[in-house]
C-alpha cells in the first residue's frame, strides 16, 4: 500500500500513522507530544499537514494512512495550521533559552526558530508555575512545560510506576507528583531525555553546562549484567552527564537512573590520588615508579602457594584476563572474583550466570517465573522487557523471600522464608516430575536422585499453578541476584536448571555485576582451563583462600564490604605479609589493611569491553583522561608483567592485548559438565531461629554507585529493619516503639523497625545500604531482635 | 394560545398528566408497549435501526448527526462486548431540555435506551448525568429505574425472553467537557475528562474499548414514539431536512421562559411568541439559537428565520442543542461575549494546545477590552485568534470557544470599539478584573 | 490539602464503593474514583490527602490517579469549606436576568466573596451553567435548585437554613 507525501510515494502497512510513514521516508513533520516508544496523545497539535480532500489541517501522529491518499507538510494549509500552534504554545513558554538546560537540544527553540512569530503578540501575564522539590535527581522548571504529557505516559507505560500526574484542568494545568512526593523510580531519569524541553532536567549537571560544549562518548554501564549503552557527554575531560544511546537489542533508548547518575562518584574523597605505599608503618603517596619496585621487591619475598587474587567482576575482559595472567605468570594460582558468594558446593554443575535467550526476546515469553528477584530495583531494564511481556499477557509469577515492588502485576506470588527456598524448589520438580511422566521427550533425563529423596508430598496450591504457567510454551525462568550470597545460592542454580529442563522452559541466573561472564572466561577463578594453556593446578577458591589466612591478598577493584567473609578477610588481611590494592576508591577504614595501593581509573576513563548476560560484547573507549595520578587498569598490569613475568619482553600496547584476548578467549565457550547424576542436595542448614535476609540497596550495589552522591540521596532513610507482625510479636518485640535493637553474634545495631508484612516469617530484613550493615554480620545467618 | 403549533408531543407528552414522571402514568400513555413488543416478538434488530433511519431523527445533543446512521456504524456480526452512553451530562449554557426530560418524563428515556442497546446488541447501556443533578434530578431517575426493573423491563431475562440488558447510572462531578462523548468514555472509565483523538471513533473502539454508541437524552427518549407510531409519523412535523419535533429552552429576556417542545422549521417568530413575547416590550436584539457555542445570529435576521437545521445553518449560526438565549436592545454585547469567553476559558480540559492557550488568550483580551486598556491591535489579535482553533484541536470545543468570539466581533465589532474608545465606562463589572491572577482556576 | 491525622474508609462507605463497582466489568477499579470521592466529600465536606490515600489504597490505585480526578472535576473542594455551598449560576442566560446582581447581593448578605467560605457557607464560584436557564436567574444550595430569584426569595432560603 502506498501514499504520497509532499509529491513522493512511500509505502506503508496497515495501521501506520502518517508521521511513523513520513519519519521512514525521511520526511521531517514538527511534533512535541509524539514518540515511537509511548501511546499517542495527540494534544501538542504541532504536527498537523494537509490531507488533500480535506480543509482542516490533519494531526499526522494520530492520522493513520489511507491507501492512495496524498497529503503534503509544507503546503500553506500545513504551515499556517503549525505556525499557529507555535504561536500558542509560546505565549505561556517563557523565553529564557539563555539559561536554559534544554537550550541547543530543545525541540521548541528548533520549532520556534522555523515557524514563530518574531515578536510576540501576546501581551499578557505569562503563566508562571511553582516548583516543588521532586528529590535529588530531576530539577523541575515547570513554567516551561508545554504539557504534552509524554513524561506522564512514560510513568504509566514505560516505566509502570506513574510518579508524574496531570493536575487540574485548563490552563492552569499543571505536570506534578502527588502533593509534592520524591520521584524514586529506577528509571525516572529518561523523563529528563523524552522531555522536549526544558521543564525536566538532570539535577546534578543542572546549569553548569551548554549542550553545544559537550563532546559525546560511547560507552557501556558496569553497574548490572545488562550492558546499557549509554553516552557520556564530556566537558573538560569531566562526565558532564550520562545519557542513553540507543540498542535496539538490549536497552532501547533507555537507561537506568543508576547508570545515568554514578558518574557523579568519579570525584569523590574516597578516591585514590596517587600511589600509596607503608613505609615505616604510615601510609606515605610514592612516585608509580617507587611503587612497582615495592611491589617487585616484596612479592619476591612471598610464597606464590600463599598468596591470593582477587577482581571484581565489574572490571572489563582486558584487566580480568591481564589479572589472572600476571598472577598466573608468577605461579599464583588462587585466583577468584566471586568475592560475595558464601558457598562453593556444585562447583562443576553450571555455574555462569548467563541468559539463554536474547535480552530482547524476553518480552515475548509467555510466562516467566521469577525466584527471589527484585528486578525492577536490580536490574530495571530487564525488568521493562518483563513488563513488556506483561503488557502482551505473559503469566507472570514469583516465588520470593521478600515481597518485592515490581513495575508488572503478577498471578502468583509465594513468599517463603529463605531457609525453605530449596524445598519449594523441590516441591515443583515433585510435581513436574508427576506431570511430565509421559513425556517422551525427557526420556533421557533422569531427576537426581539426590532430589528425588527429599519428595515428600505435596500440598501447596500456589506451586501447582506456577508449575503449570511454566509448561506453557515459550516461558522463561529467572533466578535473581539477590540471593547470589546465599549458602544454598549453587544449590538453587541447579533446581533452576532442572526445572527449566523439565519444562523446556528458557532459564537466566541473573548476576550480579557487569561482566561475571567475562570474569568466567578469563580465567578468573580457580579452576584449570585449557584453553587459557594453562598447565596449572586448581587453586584456592576465594572463601578457601580467606580461611587459609595467606601472606599476600591482591585486591582488584573492590571495596572489602564487596566480600561475603568481610569480618573473615579483615582478620586475614590484617595477618598477611603484603596487601596490595589496585583501587579508584578507598575508604579511610579500609586503607589501614593495605601495604600498597595503586591508584586505578575508573570505567570512565578506561577503555575495555564487557560481555553481558546474554554473551553480547561490548567493548568502549576511554570517556576522558584518568584523573589525579590514575592509570587505567591494562597499563598497569601490562607494567607489572613486564617487570615480574619471565618471557614478557615487550611492553604490549593496548591493541595488542585486545587482539590477544580476542583470540585466546573470544570463541571459547566454557566446558561445563551438565550431567546432573551425580548431584546430591545436601541440607546447608534447616534454620528454625530468626533469619536475616535482604539485598542490597539497588544504590549500593559496587564501588562507584555507592559514592555516588544524588543516587544516594534518594532513598536516605537507610537504618531500617522490617519484620513481619507475626514474626515481631513470637519474638516479644514492642510494636508500638519505632526502634528496636538488632544483634548478630557480638555486634549489635540500633534500627528504625518498619511493620511489613512483605517480609516472610521468622525473617528480619535489612537492606544493605551502609557500612554499618556489613559491620552487624552475614545475611542469611541468625540474628536476634530486641526492645531498646 | 397558539392553535396551529403541536406543542410537546414527543419528549414532553407526560407534562399534561399529573404525575407525569411515575411509571404508572407512563404505562397508562402507552409507555413500554412498544418495548414489550420488541423483546416479545424478537424484533429484527436491524428493523429498528431502519426505522430511526428513515424517520430522519438527528442527534440532539448538538452535533445534530442522524442517529440511524450513528447506530447503522456498530458491527452486528461481531462478538464484541458493545455498550450503549446516554449523555445526560447537559450543560451547553442556555441548555435545560434534558433536565425536563430526566423530571417528567424518565421511562421515555429509559425505553429509549433499552431500545437502542437491543438495537445495537449491548448488554450494558450506561446513563451518565452531571454531577450537579446529583441531589435533583438523579434521584428521581434512579427511582424510575428502581421502577422499571422491579416491572422486569429491565436486568437479566426481561420479561422471561432471555433477554439481558443492564441499565446502569452513573453520576459525574462538574465538568462541562464531558458532554464530549469520548471525554464521557474516559470520565466512566474513571479518568479526567479529556477527549480522545479520532479515529477510532467510539462505534470501532469506544467505552472500555468496545465498539459503544453515545446519545443524548433528547435524542434517547425519541425513539420509543417513533417506533410505535412510526417513522411518517415523526416526519409529519418538521421540514424534510429536519423532521420531527425538537425542544428548545428559551430563555433570555422573555415573558414566558421555558422548554418548548415544537415541529423543526417552525419560525423563531412563533417560538418567540411561545416565550411570551420579549420582556418589558423591548426590541430583540440578538438571538443565540443553540446553546453559547454557535454564533450569534441578529434579532432581525432571526425574526425571519425557521427553526430547523438548515435554516439557521443559512442564518450564519447552529440549531446546535436547541438553547434560544434571547438578547433585549440594551444587552451589552462585550459583557455576554466576556462571560461566554470566561466560561470557554475555565472549562477547556486543557489537554491540547490550540484550546488551552487560545481560550486563556480570547478570554484576556476581552477583559482588557472590557476594563476600556485595550487598544485597536488587541481587537485585531482577538479577530485573529478563533481562526487559529477552529478545526485544528482534538475535539469541539475548541471550536465552540472560536465561534462565539467570531461571531461577536462581526456583528457587534462598533460595541467592542466604544471601549476602546472610552465612551461606555462606568458600568459597573463584577467579573472583569484587570489582575489576571484572580482568575487562576487551579484548586490550590 | 495535606494533612497528617488518619482516615480509614467507613464499611459504610466501604461497601456502597463495592456495590458501585458491579456496574462495571470485572477487574476495573478507576469507574468508582468519582462516585467515591461524591461519598468521602459528602461526609467529610471536603477532600485531604489522607482521603485520596485512603481511597487509592482501597481501590488498589496508585495516589496521583485519584488525586487527579479530585483535581480535575469542579465540584470536589480540596479547600476547607463551610457548612453550606451555595453556587449561583452566572452563566449567559441567568446573567440576562440579572444574576450579578443576585450574586452580589448573597456576597453583602453573607459577607463573603465569591470563591471564598466563612465557616457556615462556601459562596462557590460557579463557571458553569447549571442548567435551569429558564428558571434563571437560579442557584443551588448544597446541589438543590432555587429557580427565579429574587432578593426575597434568597432571604428567605438563607432565613431557613438559619434556623434548621
Ligand atoms: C464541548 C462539548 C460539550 C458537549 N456537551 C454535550 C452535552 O452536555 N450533552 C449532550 O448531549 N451532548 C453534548 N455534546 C455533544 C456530544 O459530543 C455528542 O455529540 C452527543 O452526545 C451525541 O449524541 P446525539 O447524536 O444524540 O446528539 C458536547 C460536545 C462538545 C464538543
Ligand atoms: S514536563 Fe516536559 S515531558 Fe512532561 S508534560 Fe511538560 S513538557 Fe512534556
Ligand atoms: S505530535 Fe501530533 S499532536 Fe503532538
Amino acid at each position: 500500500m502506498k501514499i504520497k507525501i509532499n509529491n513522493k510515494d512511500c509505502k506503508f502497512e496497515k495501521g501506520d500513522t502518517l508521521i511513523q510513514v513520513a519519519d521512514r521516508n525521511g520526511i521531517h513533520i514538527p511534533r512535541f507530544c509524539y514518540h515511537d516508544k509511548l501511546s499517542i496523545a495527540a494534544n501538542c497539535r504541532m504536527c498537523l499537514v494537509e490531507q488533500v480532500g480535506i480543509n482542516k489541517p490533519q494531526p499526522a501522529c494520530s492520522t493513520p494512512a489511507i491507501e492512495n491518499q496524498e497529503y503534503f507538510t509544507k503546503s500553506e494549509l500545513a504551515m499556517t495550521a503549525q505556525k499557529n500552534t507555535m504561536e500558542l504554545l509560546l505565549i505561556n513558554h517563557p523565553l529564557d533559552c539563555p539559561v536554559c538546560d534544554q537550550a541547543g537540544m530543545c525541540e521548541l527553540q528548533d520549532q520556534a526558530l522555523m515557524h514563530g512569530r518574531v515578536k510576540s503578540r501576546y501581551e499578557q501575564e505569562k503563566r508562571v508555575v511553582i516548583d516543588h522539590n521532586i528529590g535529588p535527581l530531576i530539577k523541575t522548571n515547570m513554567t516551561r512545560c508545554i504539557h504534552c504529557t509524554r513524561c506522564v505516559r512514560y510513568g504509566e507505560e514505560i516505566a509502570g510506576i506513574k510518579e508524574f500526574g496531570v493536575i487540574g484542568r485548563g490552563e492552569s494545568m499543571e505536570i506534578r507528583t502527588y502533593l509534592t512526593s520524591a520521584i524514586n523510580s529506577p528509571m525516572s531519569g529518561n523523563m529528563i531525555d523524552i522531555c522536549p524541553v526544558g521543564a525536566l532536567n538532570a539535577a546534578p549537571s543542572h546549569m553548569k553546562g551548554r549542550t553545544w560544549e559537550l563532546e559525546e562518548v560511547k560507552h557501556i554501564s558496569s553497574h548490572d549484567c545488562v550492558g546499557s549503552n549509554m553516552s557520556l557527554h564530556i566537558l573538560d575531560n569531566n562526565v558532564f552527564r550520562v545519557v542513553p544511546h540507543e540498542n535496539k537489542k538490549i536497552n532501547e533508548v533507555w537507561i537506568s537512573d543508576r547508570d545515568r547518575f554514578s558518574y557523579e562518584a568519579i570525584d569523590h574523597n574516597d578516591r585514590v590520588k596517587k600511589p600509596i605505599a607503608k613505609i615505616n608503618g604510615r601510609h606515605t603517596e610514592v612516585e608509580w615508579d617507587q611503587a612497582f619496585d615495592i611491589i617487585k621487591k616484596r612479592m619476591s619475598e612471598i610464597d606464590a602457594n600463599k598468596s591470593a587474587g582477587f577482581i571484581s567482576a565489574n572490571s572489563t575482559v582486558e584487566e580480568q584476563y591481564l589479572f589472572q595472567k600476571w598472577l598466573r605468570e608468577n605461579n599464583i594460582d588462587n585466583i577468584d572474583h566471586r568475592v560475595s558468594q558464601s558457598n562453593f558446593d556444585h562447583n562443576d554443575k553450571d555455574l555462569m550466570s548467563k541468559l539463554d535467550i536474547p535480552i530482547k526476546d524476553i518480552e515475548n515469553s509467555k510466562s516467566i517465573l521469577l525466584i527471589d528477584s527484585n528486578i525492577t530495583y536490580d536490574q530495571p531494564i530487564l525488568s521493562h522487557k518483563i513488563r513488556k511481556a506483561f503488557l502482551k499477557d505473559a503469566k507472570i509469577n514469583s516465588i520470593h523471600t521478600y515481597n518485592y515492588k515490581y513495575n508488572f502485576d503478577t498471578n502468583n506470588s509465594l513468599l517463603v522464608n529463605p531457609n525453605f527456598l530449596s524445598e519449594t524448589l523441590i516441591d515443583i520438580v515433585e510435581y513436574l516430575s508427576v506431570v511430565t511422566v509421559n513425556d517422551k521427550t525427557l526420556k533421557n533425563f533422569n531427576i537426581p536422585e539426590g532430589v528425588k529423596k527429599n519428595f515428600k508430598g505435596l500440598n501447596n496450591n500456589s506451586i501447582i499453578k506456577i508449575s503449570n504457567d511454566l509448561l506453557i510454551n515459550n516461558s522463561l525462568i529467572l533466578l535473581g541476584s539477590n540471593l547470589i550470597n546465599h549458602p544454598e545460592f549453587q544449590l538453587f542454580k541447579v533446581l533452576t536448571n532442572i526445572i527449566s529442563i523439565l519444562t523446556k522452559s528458557h532459564k537466566g541466573y541473573i548476576g550480579e555485576k557487569s561482566n561475571e561472564t567475562g570474569a568466567w572466561l578469563t580465567g578468573c577463578y580457580p579452576s584449570k582451563n585449557k584453553n587459557l594453556n594453562l598447565d596449572g593446578k586448581i587453586g584456592l577458591n576465594v572463601y578457601e583462600s580467606i580461611q587459609e589466612k595467606l601472606d599476600l591478598y591482591i585486591i582488584y577493584n573492590l571495596d572489602l564490604i564487596d566480600f561475603y567473609h568481610y569480618s573473615e578477610l579483615q582478620e586475614s588481611l590484617d595477618s598477611a605479609k603484603l596487601v596490595i590494592g589496585f583501587q579508584s576508591f578507598v575508604t579511610e577504614e579500609d586503607k589501614h589493611y593495605y601495604d600498597i595501593i595503586l591508584p586505578l581509573a575508573t570505567t570512565y576513563e578506561s577503555p575495555g569491553t564487557f560481555i553481558n548476560i546474554e554473551n553480547e560484547w561490548q567493548s568502549f573507549v576511554q570517556g576522558c583522561t584518568p584523573h589525579y595520578t590514575s592509570k587505567e587498569g591494562w597499563k598497569i598490569l601490562t607494567k607489572l608483567r613486564l617487570m615480574q613475568s619471565t618471557g614478557v619482553d615487550k611492553s604490549l600496547d593496548y591493541i595488542d592485548i585486545l587482539n590477544e584476548v580476542d583470540s585466546v578467549v573470544r570463541n571459547d565457550t566454557l566446558h561445563v559438565k551438565n550431567n546432573l547424576d551425580d548431584f546430591d542436595v545436601k541440607k546447608i542448614s534447616s534454620n528454625k531461629s530468626l533469619t536475616r535476609c535482604g539485598g542490597k540497596s539497588s544504590y549500593y550495589t559496587d564501588n562507584i554507585v555507592r559514592r555516588a552522591p544524588s543516587l544516594n540521596l534518594v532513598n536516605s532513610s537507610t537504618n531500617l529493619v522490617s519484620v513481619n507482625k507475626k514474626t515481631l510479636e513470637q519474638n516479644n518485640i514492642d510494636l508500638s516503639k519505632n526502634k528496636v535493637i538488632v544483634k548478630q553474634g557480638q555486634n549489635t545495631l540500633l534500627a528504625e523497625l518498619v511493620i511489613d508484612e512483605n517480609v516472610s516469617d521468622d525473617c528480619v530484613y535489612i537492606i544493605n545500604s551502609n557500612k554499618e550493615h556489613y559491620d552487624l554480620g552475614k545475611q542469611y545467618q541468625t540474628i536476634r531482635i530486641e526492645n531498646v | 394560545m397558539n392553535n396551529n403549533i403541536r406543542v410537546n408531543e414527543l419528549c414532553y407528552s407526560t407534562l399534561s398528566s399529573k404525575n407525569p414522571n411515575s411509571f404508572d402514568t407512563y404505562v397508562s400513555l402507552g409507555g413500554y408497549s412498544t418495548w414489550k413488543n420488541i423483546v416479545t416478538t424478537s424484533y429484527d434488530r436491524k428493523e429498528i435501526i431502519e426505522t430511526i433511519l428513515k424517520s430522519g431523527l438527528r442527534g440532539r445533543g448538538g452535533a445534530g448527526f442522524p442517529t440511524g446512521r450513528k447506530w447503522s456504524f456498530i458491527n452486528q456480526d461481531s462478538e464484541d462486548i458493545k455498550y450503549l452512553v446516554c449523555n445526560a451530562d447537559e450543560s451547553e449554557p442556555g441548555t435545560c431540555k434534558d433536565r425536563d426530560i430526566l423530571r417528567y418524563n424518565p421511562h421515555a428515556l429509559i425505553e429509549g435506551m433499552l431500545i437502542a442497546s437491543y438495537a445495537i446488541g449491548a448488554n450494558t447501556a450506561y446513563c451518565y448525568l452531571r454531577g450537579e443533578f446529583m441531589d435533583d434530578v438523579y434521584s428521581s431517575f434512579k427511582k424510575a429505574l428502581a421502577d422499571a426493573y422491579e416491572n422486569k423491563l429491565i436486568g437479566n431475562n426481561i420479561l422471561k425472553t432471555n433477554i439481558n440488558i443492564e441499565l446502569h447510572d452513573l453520576i459525574g462531578a462538574g465538568a462541562y467537557i464531558v458532554g464530549e462523548e469520548t471525554a464521557m468514555l474516559e470520565s466512566i472509565e474513571g479518568k479526567k475528562g479529556f477527549p480522545r483523538f479520532k479515529p477510532p471513533f467510539p462505534a470501532v473502539k469506544g467505552l472500555f474499548g468496545s465498539p459503544t454508541i453515545i446519545n443524548n437524552v433528547e435524542t434517547l427518549a425519541s425513539v420509543p414514539k417513533i417506533m410505535e407510531n412510526g417513522p411518517e409519523w415523526f416526519k409529519s412535523a418538521g421540514t424534510k431536512d429536519s423532521p420531527g419535533f425538537k425542544c428548545f429552552s428559551v430563555s433570555g429576556h422573555v415573558n414566558k421562559p421555558g422548554n418548548y417542545e415544537i415541529p423543526l422549521g417552525t419560525p423563531f417568530k412563533k417560538l418567540l411568541e411561545l416565550a411570551g413575547g420579549m420582556k418589558d416590550g423591548k426590541k430583540i436584539k440578538a438571538v443565540i439559537p443553540g446553546g453559547s457555542s454557535v454564533p450569534v445570529v441578529p434579532g432581525k435576521v432571526m425574526l425571519e428565520t425557521n427553526m430547523d437545521y438548515e435554516s439557521i445553518t443559512q442564518a450564519g449560526s447552529l440549531l446546535g442543542s436547541g438553547a434560544v438565549i434571547i438578547m433585549d436592545e440594551d444587552t451589552n454585547m462585550v459583557e455576554v461575549i466576556h462571560r461566554i469567553a470566561r466560561f470557554y476559558y475555565s472549562e477547556s480540559c486543557g489537554q491540547c494546545t490550540p484550546c488551552r492557550e487560545g481560550t486563556g488568550w480570547m478570554f484576556k483580551i476581552i477583559d482588557k477590552i472590557l476594563n476600556g486598556k485595550a487598544n485597536l491591535e488587541d481587537i485585531k489579535t482577538l479577530e485573529s485568534i478563533p481562526s487559529m482553533i477552529s478545526g485544528s484541536t482534538i475535539c469541539a470545543l475548541g471550536d465552540a470557544a472560536a465561534m462565539p468570539v467570531e461571531s461577536f466581533i462581526k456583528h457587534y465589532k462598533n460595541e467592542f470599539l466604544r471601549y476602546i474608545n472610552h465612551e461606555n465606562q462606568n458600568k459597573e463589572k463584577i467579573f472583569s478584573s484587570n489582575n489576571n491572577n484572580e482568575f487562576v482556576l487551579q484548586k490550590k | 490539602m495535606q494533612d497528617n491525622s488518619t482516615y480509614k474508609i467507613s464499611s459504610e462507605v466501604s461497601s456502597k464503593i463495592n456495590k458501585w463497582l458491579l456496574k462495571f466489568p470485572d477487574g476495573k477499579k478507576k469507574p468508582a474514583i468519582i462516585y467515591a470521592l461524591h461519598l468521602i466529600q459528602k461526609e467529610n465536606k471536603y477532600i485531604k490527602s489522607i482521603h485520596v490515600d485512603a481511597l487509592a489504597n482501597f481501590l488498589n490505585l496508585k495516589n496521583i490517579d485519584v488525586y487527579e480526578i479530585a483535581a480535575f472535576y469542579s465540584m470536589f473542594e480540596l479547600e476547607k469549606i463551610g457548612k453550606h455551598t451555595i453556587s449561583v449560576c452566572t452563566n449567559v442566560s441567568c446573567m440576562l436576568n440579572g444574576s450579578d446582581e443576585i450574586l452580589s447581593y448573597l456576597e453583602s448578605k453573607l459577607k463573603i466573596k465569591v470563591g471564598r467560605s466563612s465557616d457556615k457557607y462556601f459562596l462557590k464560584d460557579e463557571r458553569e451553567c447549571l442548567a435551569a436557564c429558564c428558571g434563571a436567574p437560579m442557584m443551588q444550595v448544597d446541589h438543590k435548585y432555587y429557580e427565579n430569584l429574587t432578593k426575597e426569595k434568597i432571604d428567605k432560603i438563607i432565613t431557613e437554613i438559619e434556623n434548621e
